[in-house]
């Protein structure tokens, strides 16, 4: 599967996911929808340690977490998109560069039914 | 040498095109990545991460896909900065697949000839001579084997055939 069409289905699935209320279990569900995906779809042995382009998709890691993260918000930086997880377990994903800058691909609530202001 | 360092170099691009939006993102953590985005008005982006100790990441084109990785690494700061420049000046897009030659890969994980021979147990010139018999395409597979893990990495050969089957070779352990 294209990786277009592998990420549409990451966003379709973590979009119909039944909603969590704290930032930890937001990012583990991410982490497992991508991880599972991508272990179903990409052709690609996971490669969780390595830096490199090879074909796959993965979650970002705390090295990721940029310093504006608080205990409300806590913010990723991935290649060309930010994912902030909200304190109430909602996600955000929007594309921060290039063509479709600002645009927002995914805005998940939280268990409360709120997403991120 | 640090990522400010690395900025510092690039005061130069920003004066060249001060319609470009250079955009800083600062990790949480010390040991966390710095982000560089380098966004033009027609689209085109370039992104640099940097950690300690792996160097320079970059990625660039118009579109970049989530979650993927950096498509070309670079030791030092000035091979990076020149590398945004160029790319910022030509637009042109990087790719993980670009083929590069064994010298070009060894300067890539920022080694020196002299050190790489070393560490293969023959001299300066001998691996010039592998460098160079590889870009003709003479090299032995066994030779070149040695040559990549001694870069800290590993060989792979795949076979591409016309109706789409791809595999990879086995070659040795």
């Amino acid at each position: 599967m294209e990786r277009s069409e592998r990420f549409q289905l990451f966003l379709d699935e973590l979009m119909s996911a039944t909603a969590v209320a704290s930032i930890e279990e937001a990012k583990l569900l991410l982490e497992q929808t991508l991880v599972r995906i991508e272990n179903e779809h990409s052709g690609v042995p996971d490669n969780p340690d390595g830096w490199q382009n090879d074909g796959r998709m993965y979650p970002p890691k705390e090295d990721r977490r940029r310093s504006i993260s608080n205990e409300v918000v806590a913010v990723y930086d991935s290649r060309g998109h930010r994912i902030s997880f909200g304190h109430n377990g909602s996600i955000r994903i929007e594309i921060r560069r290039g063509l479709g800058k600002g645009t927002i691909v995914l805005d998940k609530p939280g268990q409360d039914g709120k997403t991120l202001p | 040498m640090t990522f400010q360092t690395f900025l510092s170099l690039l005061e130069p691009l920003r004066a060249e095109y001060p319609e470009a939006e250079f955009e800083v993102s600062e990790p949480a953590a010390p040991s966390g990545f710095w982000i560089l985005s380098i966004d033009l008005p027609d689209g085109f982006s370039v992104e640099v991460e940097w950690k300690r100790p792996l160097g320079f990441g970059i990625a660039a084109g118009p579109n970049l896909a989530f979650g993927e990785g950096v498509h070309e690494v670079f030791a030092n700061a000035p091979d990076a900065a020149a590398r945004v420049a160029h790319l910022v000046a030509t637009r042109t897009p990087t790719s993980a697949d670009v083929p590069v030659s064994i010298a070009q890969l060894r300067k890539l994980r920022g080694r020196m000839q002299k050190e790489v021979a070393e560490a293969l147990g023959i001299s300066k010139s001998g691996l010039s001579q592998i460098e160079t018999s590889a870009a003709m395409g003479t090299v032995q597979i066994d030779t070149l084997q040695k040559l990549i893990e001694s870069l800290g990495g590993r060989l792979k050969i795949s076979a591409t055939f016309p109706d789409g089957m791809e595999r990879r070779v086995s070659v040795g352990h």
